[in-house]
């Protein structure tokens, strides 16, 4: 075959003309594999550090029904629109990191149509070749996540024997007077049901091995990996992904073990 | 000036028995000022009609990469052959040691004089003296060119380039990159290449084997290609052929050249009527990997640098030689290099201490599995300077070793012997690098012209690079300048008529049917070459290496098997037909060894030999400059009718010949 | 340090200092496929008479002599310097490229490596991109288009200045070569399970990065090279590092780090400066 015969496979990024408009260039830009990559990783840090202020916000749990009923309330009532701001950025964020890593890994699919008959590696860690596959399962519990606790839509809390409320009519008057809603018993109400528990650990194992690979590899794919700080990277990367794994879990398992007992008489 | 090609127009050039006419072409003038001259003189081609022109490069490395990518940044169009997957395979790449110049950033007296001086010494005076001095003076350029492209040569603390002595020069005149001078160089070249291709300005065709040279009125009109993936046999017309094919130390079976090199294209161009000169020069490189069996394919080359630090020995006696090498004392180890050459030692030239180890092997006392092996020891070095010195010198060579041997070189001495690594001669070549086939011109290390009897370390790359980058560019255009562009259809009688020839050899291989593969018939004709025709020859080994040589050739069409078809890869195939070649190619190299009755550089003939102080023979050379000091031209006569042998005359107006001595 | 040196001696004296080797016996499976649109299979071989000291390639080489003899077709596959630095040769042995042994191209791998009575599994590479031509050979011309693309400094021959015109810091240079040493075989998309070939475009970016004569084209060669690389049809990288582990040149993932360095600059720069 002649080197000259061209491009086999018309995939891929149209040319970069230098004098092109902005659209073609963003298009092209989202269009090749490190453009693509670049903004799935950085969607996913911005995916990381709203984890990371979502776990502290919800360790508020601890400090009892007050302190995490008002800063749900502070959230979704004093920050008035920049709320919507937020809530359409994070759902941008998401939305990109897994449409991009989605479309990245169709047309990688296509890179081997033949595969090997005898299966080896030498280097590559589980967690590296199973990013998709952790990542649907993070996507789909992300959904389960806000089905059970923004849309009240999977259970409902059982705050007398007989009398189960859903989540979202839950109630609390703060010490100020004023009546809020009650994230807290909501928060107990899910994780003492041991399937709830069950599930929402498992995720988070899920997210852990997710973020394993995913923390350090992004650092590389926006270049900032060298030598020097290659195993410091590895390290923040382990320590983020544990560190989001132990807080979570925390929380899962210590409403389960009654840290935070229910405001309710449930039994 | 090829009357004889010429003349015989359709026909093969053997229908008369004219002689052919050696035509140097060396522009008049002192030395050192012919290449500015000639560059001065020559014709020019304005921009917009060099596109008229179509250049058919074959080969690609050095010397073919550099030569099609600057043709075609000149406004050629190009042509570029290779038979590997890609142009960035060939063999070039395998280089290890550097590239000399003569840029004296040492400033450590070198000059283009010198240069030139040292290489024409190398040579023991037989190459063209106009050329080499040309040679030295581009050496200046190459580096300069290579740099531009991000050659990522070696460079010191401050930022400057770096530079080693090699091969025993007294210069630090080499440039390199680590161990990997020729991958580097080439990959630079094979990216203006690339670069060219990308631009749509050559035309690259791999996996692509040149069969045959199309000569149309005795000049070159086109070439005949094998797809070597579809098998398609296919011809290209262009204005200009450019040989770039390499070297035939292949022709030896085991050499530390690639599988693939083989000498088919160029000998087929001699079959059309190129002379080819000095088949005879073969160098021999001292520091090889030793053969470990009959299942070997080639020999693995270690850097010469190895001898800077290392100590050659066999036993004293032959009783010693199955012996674990760290056993025998010192008083029963025979230090034969620093014997025989005590001023020199253990860094004696190339020829010389590949001849000794020969020597000690052929009395019984080589060592290895083969006993076909010398010790390179370096407990010495290691007790004098520490192992992590030796570490960080050789560290590379000595893990090299250990993978291919599985041997501690740090333990145990390195066992190395000599091996075929280079062919000094080629298709004979005028000043402007024309053979005597008008249109067809030779580059690199398919031509003869520089190095003479014997080439200097890091001066292949040299000669490669300057042949493609800064001396074909200048005469190929002055060439074309006298001539009408156009190309011959390849529906031409001529083009079919060679086209059908090189197709039906193909169907005759396949044909025999024999029992033999390609493989032990090259084997064989290995054997014979190395052992008859090989660091050391004499009248009658030649004489037998002859029959033997036809007797295999014989025995070739009768019996060899090549299973398949011509329509797809079919490497057995590919390698029957080079192999044809390398046995009458073989033929050619015995007969001039035969005809050279001197010694001179690697050619040596142990008839020949210098009277040492004891009034025996002393292993050196002994040229004979009256009858010798000429480059032999074979002109080919026909299948059955032996080579014709013309002479060139070498003066020397400058470097004065003289004997050389490493006592 | 010489008491050392001597009991080592004392230890060895008597020994055979090359051990005679025993044959081997292994049984092959090696991919045949006639042509490029063919059906192909995996077809048993059991072959012996095998030295240890014999090359993967030589080892290949008996095969082809044994298949040769009995008049069947040898088995194709790309081979030509056999010391590791062409980059022709390329196999994918028992799943891994370039077999067992680490920074080793496939004909520099020794039948040491194997012990009598294996089962070796022989496969070409695999990737849309390297479609095989026959048997174990693929056509890997896509890489010579990724660096037709961009892979180069476009200077033409003459008017360079002079090598020294421009220092260069060693530990440029040495970054520089390292990249540079990448030898084209292709292992790194044949390991990859992305089948990516970012290491080979980052190794030449790299190199090209940390020179001098590469900064005026630094820019549009990291976009173009990546946009060839992804119209050949090659996969995305996503930081397995399973190339690093592959490549017979031990060349680092930090180039491709270095690669995407100027991915973002060349991006941030085309953003800003317009």
């Amino acid at each position: 075959m002649s080197s000259a015969a061209g491009p086999r496979h018309p995939k891929g990024p149209p040319r970069i003309e230098p004098t092109g408009r902005a659209l073609p260039y963003l298009s092209a830009l989202l269009d090749s594999s490190v453009g693509a990559k670049l903004v799935v990783a950085l969607t996913g840090l911005g995916l990381v550090l709203f984890t990371a202020f979502h776990l502290v916000g919800n360790l508020k749990v601890f400090q009892g029904p007050a302190a995490i009923n008002g800063y749900a309330y502070f959230l979704t009532h004093d920050l008035g629109i920049l709320i919507w701001v937020a809530r359409a950025g994070l759902l941008g964020l998401f939305a990109l990191h897994v449409f991009l890593a989605l479309r990245l890994h169709s047309r990688t699919a296509a890179a081997r149509p033949v595969p090997y008959r005898y299966h080896a590696t030498v280097r590559a860690s589980a967690a590296s070749r199973s990013m998709v596959l952790s990542g649907v399962v993070v996507g789909l519990f992300v959904l389960f996540h806000l089905a059970h606790y923004t849309f009240g839509a999977v259970k409902g809390a059982e705050v007398e024997p007989g009398r189960v409320v859903n989540y979202l009519d839950l109630k609390y008057r703060m010490p100020s007077g004023v009546e809020v809603h009650d994230v807290y018993s909501m928060v107990v109400a899910g994780f003492t049901t041991p399937w709830v528990v069950a599930l929402y650990a498992a995720a988070q194992v899920v997210l852990f091995v997710h973020l394993l690979h995913g923390v350090q590899s992004s650092f590389q794919t926006l270049g900032l990996k060298n030598r020097r700080f290659a195993p410091a990277i590895r390290a923040l990367g382990f320590l983020v992904a544990f560190g989001i794994l132990a807080g979570n879990l925390l929380i899962v398992f210590g409403v389960l073990a009654g840290w935070a007992p229910p405001i309710h008489k449930s039994a | 000036m090829v009357g004889l090609a010429r003349k015989a127009g359709l026909g093969p050039p053997y229908e008369t028995g004219e002689t052919m006419k050696l035509e140097p072409k060396v522009p008049g003038g002192p030395l050192a000022e012919k290449w500015t001259r000639y560059k001065q003189d020559q014709r020019l081609i304005n921009p917009a009609n060099k596109a008229r022109f179509t250049v058919a490069v074959v080969g690609t490395g050095l010397a073919g990469g550099s030569a099609a990518a600057t043709l075609a940044e000149l406004g050629y169009r190009v042509l570029c052959f290779c038979f590997q997957d890609s142009p960035r395979r060939a063999h070039s790449i395998a280089a290890q040691g550097g590239i000399n110049a003569a840029k004296n950033y040492r400033n450590d007296g070198d000059s283009v004089h010198r240069l030139y001086y040292d290489t024409v010494k190398g040579g023991d005076f037989r190459s063209r003296e106009a050329n080499v001095h040309r040679l030295a003076e581009v050496s200046v350029d190459i580096i300069d060119q290579c740099v531009a492209q991000g050659v990522p040569f070696a460079r010191e603390y401050g930022g400057l380039l770096d530079t080693r002595s090699f091969g025993g020069a007294q210069l630090q005149r080499t440039f390199y990159c680590r161990g990997q001078t020729g991958q580097q160089l080439l990959l630079g070249a094979y990216q203006a290449l690339a670069r060219q291709i990308g631009y749509g300005a050559v035309k690259m065709y791999p996996r692509c084997e040149m069969l045959d040279l199309v000569t149309v009125d005795g000049r070159a009109r086109g070439i005949v290609t094998r797809h070597l993936e579809t098998g398609k046999v296919e011809s290209f017309a262009a204005d200009a052929v450019v040989l770039a094919t390499g070297g035939y130390a292949n022709a030896f079976y085991l050499s530390t050249n690639a599988n693939g090199c083989n000498v088919t294209a160029a000998y087929r161009a001699h079959k059309r009527g190129a002379a080819f000169a000095n088949p005879c020069f073969t160098q021999i490189h001292p520091t090889c990997i030793p053969v470990s069996g009959d299942h070997q394919a080639k020999l693995t080359l270690m850097s010469e640098s190895l001898r800077n630090d290392g100590r050659v020995w066999v036993p004293k006696s032959q009783g010693d030689v199955g012996k674990h090498p760290t056993s025998i004392p010192d008083a029963g180890r025979d230090y034969f290099l620093e014997r025989k050459y005590p001023s020199y030692g253990n860094l004696a030239p190339r020829d010389i201490s590949s001849r000794s180890a020969k020597e000690v092997c052929d009395e019984g006392r080589g060592v290895g599995p083969s006993g076909r092996g010398v010790y390179l020891d370096f407990a010495d070095a290691i007790r004098r300077q520490g192992e992590n010195r030796i570490r960080e010198k050789y560290g590379n060579l000595f893990e090299m070793y250990e993978r291919i041997t599985a041997e501690d070189a740090y333990r145990q001495p390195m066992r190395i012997y000599p091996a075929l690594h280079y062919t000094m001669g080629g298709l004979w070549v005028d000043y402007e690098l024309q053979s005597t086939v008008p249109g067809l011109f030779v580059i690199g290390e398919a031509n003869f012209s520089d190095h003479g009897a014997n080439r200097l370390g890091a001066s292949a790359l040299m000669q490669g690079l300057a042949d493609g980058y800064f001396v074909l560019p200048y005469t190929l255009t002055n060439w074309l300048a006298g001539q009408r562009p156009g190309l011959t259809p390849t529906d031409h009688p001529e083009f079919k008529r060679t086209e059908a020839e090189a197709a039906d050899r193909l169907k005759k291989l396949l044909a025999v049917k024999g029992k033999k593969t390609p493989v032990e018939f090259h084997r064989q004709l290995g054997q014979v070459l190395w052992d008859h025709v090989g660091m050391a020859r004499n009248r009658q080994s030649l004489e037998t290496a002859l029959q033997k040589i036809r007797a295999i050739r014989e025995e070739f069409w009768g019996n060899v098997s090549v299973p398949g078809n011509d329509l797809d890869l079919n490497s057995a195939l590919e390698r029957a037909n080079r192999v044809s070649d390398f046995m009458e190619f073989g033929e050619l190299l015995t007969r001039d060894a035969l005809a050279r009755e001197e010694s001179c550089g690697a050619h040596f003939r142990t008839e020949y030999q210098q009277t040492g102080d004891d009034g025996n023979p002393n292993g050196e050379c002994e040229r004979d400059d009256d009858h010798y000091q000429h480059v032999a031209a074979w002109e080919y006569a026909g299948p059955d009718r032996d080579p014709v042998r013309h002479a060139e005359p070498l003066a020397f107006e400058v470097a004065k010949p003289t004997r050389r001595s490493y006592k | 340090m010489e008491r050392e040196a001597a009991a080592e001696t004392a230890a060895v004296q008597g020994a055979d200092p090359h051990p005679t080797h025993h044959p081997m016996k292994l049984t092959l499976h090696v991919w045949r496929q006639k042509t490029r649109t063919a059906p192909g299979e995996m077809v048993t071989y059991p072959l012996d008479g095998i030295s240890p000291e014999q090359s993967f390639l030589e080892m290949l080489d008996h095969l082809n002599e044994t298949l040769i003899r009995r008049g069947e077709e040898p088995v194709a596959f790309d081979h030509d310097c056999r010391e590791g630095i062409c980059g022709s040769c390329a196999l994918m042995i028992n799943g891994l490229a370039h077999g067992p042994e680490r920074g080793t191209a496939s004909c520099q791998l020794h039948m040491r490596s194997f012990r009598d009575g294996d089962h070796v599994y022989v496969e070409p590479w695999r990737a849309a991109a390297f479609p095989v031509v026959k048997d174990l050979a693929t056509d890997r011309s896509a890489f010579d288009r990724i660096i037709a693309a961009g892979g180069f400094v476009g200077v033409n021959t003459g008017g360079a200045p002079d090598g020294n015109a421009l220092p260069i810091a060693k530990v440029d240079q040495d970054r520089a070569m390292d990249a540079a040493a990448c030898i084209g075989c292709g292992a790194c998309v044949a390991a990859c399970p992305n089948a990516s070939a970012m290491l080979f475009v980052a190794a030449k970016v790299s190199h090209l990065a940390q020179l001098p004569q590469g900064q005026p084209e630094r820019r549009e060669r990291a976009q173009a090279m990546v946009g060839q690389h992804d119209r050949e049809g090659f996969g995305h990288c996503t930081n397995i590092n399973e190339c690093q582990a592959a490549c017979p040149k031990e060349i680092s993932v930090e180039h491709i780090a270095q690669l995407n360095r100027d991915y973002v600059t060349s991006t941030v720069s085309a953003v800003v400066k317009g």
